[in-house]
């Protein structure tokens, strides 16, 4: 028995419930410093694959964001080095909040879906009935 | 002068409800019982997860609960459209 909208929309809410984890990864450590010179935190982007025939969609990886990070002067930093130099992380606030609201459009939207789907496959099941 | 044993009756054959030659022992009644059989496994699993506290994805436990329901109406549909069309043919008139 083949419902094949409720499980594309569901693997849709499944993309994006782990978008949302990204992000809010992402937004929680904005403003995680490292010493200068060391790797600093890179935003955690989730890269989408669609998959063959009704089938939805899936993870096809979760890379990190690429960029050179900024290194600022801040010598009251506890991890500063003896320049007084941090690494600041390599996250946009601007863009992590407008993907924040994408996602969860995208969760909700795909919810809709399966409620939707539900609904007609069960009038489908009104026909004939007296 | 010998009396023959008593014999059993032999089973009344089961009337074909859809009225088409079916292969013996596949009927679409059992396939769409099993079918939904499975649903409802499945969904039983993802409950146990979900109350455990061991499923991420919830959405997964509610579309596969409603695709459990909607396998099981599917099912007694059928059943009552055989049913149905059973009664229908025994009321006729010969």
């Amino acid at each position: 028995m083949g419902f094949g909208a409720i499980d594309a929309a569901s693997s849709g809410a499944t993309l994006a419930r782990t978008w949302l984890d990204a992000i809010s990864d992402n937004v929680a450590n904005s403003n995680t410093v490292r010493p200068a010179g060391e790797e600093p935190f890179r935003a955690r982007l989730v890269v989408a694959r669609s998959l063959p025939g009704t089938g939805g969609v899936g993870i096809g990886a979760v890379v990190a964001k690429a960029g050179e990070p900024d290194v600022v002067y801040d010598p009251d930093n506890p991890l500063a080095d003896e320049n007084g130099l941090v690494t600041r992380p390599v996250v946009d606030m601007t863009e992590e909040m407008t993907n924040l609201l994408v996602a969860s459009r995208l969760y909700q939207a795909n919810l809709s879906v399966v409620s939707h789907a539900r609904d007609a496959y069960q009038a489908a099941l009104e026909i004939g009935r007296r | 002068m010998s009396v023959p044993s008593i014999s059993g009756v032999g089973s009344i054959a089961s009337t074909s409800s859809a009225g088409a030659a079916r292969k013996t022992g596949e009927s679409p009644f059992a396939a769409g019982l099993e079918a939904a059989e499975k649903l409802q496994d499945k969904a039983n699993d993802l409950a146990v997860q979900a109350a455990t506290g061991q499923l991420t994805d919830i959405h997964d436990f509610t579309a596969a609960a409603a695709k459990a329901s909607l396998a099981v109406e599917l099912t007694v549909a059928l059943r009552n459209r055989a049913v149905e069309a059973y009664q229908e043919i025994m009321r006729m008139q010969i």
